[in-house]
């Protein structure tokens, strides 16, 4: 006759163990055949907690390899590491950054470019058609009015709306691939 | 674990696309499931599982059918996600030797809990799984590793030994342990004292401190 912690230790690997002797002591020990009914409960969600399903975007890569051969049959093709999360954040950054630079430098180059050369009323006309334009329509449609006001009150909470849309999608979009030898393996 | 038939693993040998698919199809749970009981991370268990394949697609031709395929191939899967570990300079989920220690029943400890006493009833529990979730990310990783081929449908001890090339008594004890260790865990879900005693009493070593950039990155990858 088995005793309790052999029972145990055999339950514990297997709580489905239909061996004679572990039944026989399950029927006169109500301990241990509670013990079994937890082990299984615990074995039950453990199978599903520990099985991860594959992301489709990975299935579709896999897939992508298969379908090419070259990407694996060629020893040249070395696979290298997924840039890191800060790497990427700097690189990102320093981006952001030198395209705001550029951009600003540029504006100032041409306003001293556009004043040389005399562009610098077209400028201002340029400047003042939105103005105008929205003086003129509010003329044709005066109830026109209130959407404009309404706009320009908002335009404030707009813009930092575009702003999060903006960052949203950029995070949301954000999965940097993996490069195979210059080679980009995705699907 | 549904083992490829020979004639799959043929014609993959022989470079055959559809035969590739579906050794991808029929495996990749499999290999993504270890790859985030490694790394615990999703982006980079991704890139471990696809860096997986294409290493399996390259020793095709040298598998001779000695041992089963997938063991061959979980195999390839566990020294991968361990190279990474140690590229990184994380501490490497090697399955340390057996040594007594005063026996425990944990199991038992949570039997005050009725949401352990049906199985059905305990897979609907949100809040139960949440647990799970969390003492599972605090289980060692040797533990998590083994018990995370232990669930694989039908993978035996002989198999899980072959994959982590350990003796079978040691896989059986690691079992043992793991789900005791797990049931530790998740009694002191509620009771964070008792989770630190048990941690720096049972385990007897701790973790390696993490450098700030990894545990951003891993909170970023975790997003």
């Amino acid at each position: 006759m088995m005793n309790c912690k052999e029972v145990r230790e055999s339950i514990t690997l297997d709580p489905d163990d239909e061996h004679v002797e572990i039944q026989a002591h399950l029927s006169q020990c109500p301990s241990c055949a509670d013990y079994r009914q937890r082990q299984h409960s615990l074995d039950v969600v453990l199978r599903t907690e520990m099985r991860w399903e594959t992301p489709a975007d990975l299935t579709a890569r896999l897939l992508n390899i298969a379908a090419n051969p070259a990407l694996f049959t060629n020893p040249s093709v070395m696979l290298q590491p997924r840039p890191k999360g800060w790497h990427v954040v700097t690189v990102y950054t320093i981006t952001i950054m030198a395209v705001i630079l550029s951009i600003a430098m540029g504006v100032q180059l041409f306003g001293l470019v556009a004043t040389q050369v005399g562009l610098q009323s077209v400028i201002d006309q340029l400047v003042a058609w939105p103005s105008q334009a929205i003086a003129q329509l509010i003329q044709a449609i005066p109830e026109s009015r209130y959407l404009i006001d309404f706009i320009l009150h908002a335009r404030t909470y707009l813009w930092w709306l575009l702003c999060v849309a903006l960052v949203w999608a950029v995070l949301d979009r954000w999965t940097p691939q993996m490069s195979s030898g210059g080679q980009q393996v995705q699907a | 674990m549904a083992e490829p038939s020979t004639e799959i693993i043929q014609r993959a040998q022989a470079g055959d696309n559809e035969a590739l698919s579906q050794l991808i199809l029929s495996q990749q749970h499999y290999v993504y499931s270890i790859a985030m009981s490694v790394l615990k991370n999703p982006d980079d268990a991704a890139d471990l599982t696809q860096d997986a394949f294409i290493r399996l697609f390259r020793a095709l031709p040298q598998y001779n059918g000695e041992s089963r395929f997938t063991t061959w191939l979980y195999r390839l899967v566990v020294n991968l996600g361990r190279d990474e570990l140690r590229r990184r300079g994380r501490q490497v989920p090697v399955i340390p030797p057996v040594v007594d220690e005063e026996e425990t029943d944990p199991v038992t400890s949570i039997a005050d809990d009725d949401r352990w006493i049906d199985p059905a009833s305990a897979l609907n529990s949100k809040e139960l799984r949440q647990e799970v979730q969390h003492a599972l990310n605090q289980l060692e990783e040797h533990y998590r590793l083994v018990l995370t081929l232990y669930y694989f449908d039908d993978m035996k001890y002989n198999d899980i030994a072959d994959v982590l090339d350990v003796p079978l008594n040691t896989v059986k004890s690691h079992i043992r342990r793991g789900k005791d260790r797990l049931a530790v865990l998740l009694q002191s879900h509620a009771q964070p004292s008792v989770v630190e005693h048990v941690s720096s009493e049972k385990r007897g070593q701790s973790h390696p401190p993490m450098n700030p950039f990894t545990r951003i990155t891993s909170i970023m990858g975790a997003r």
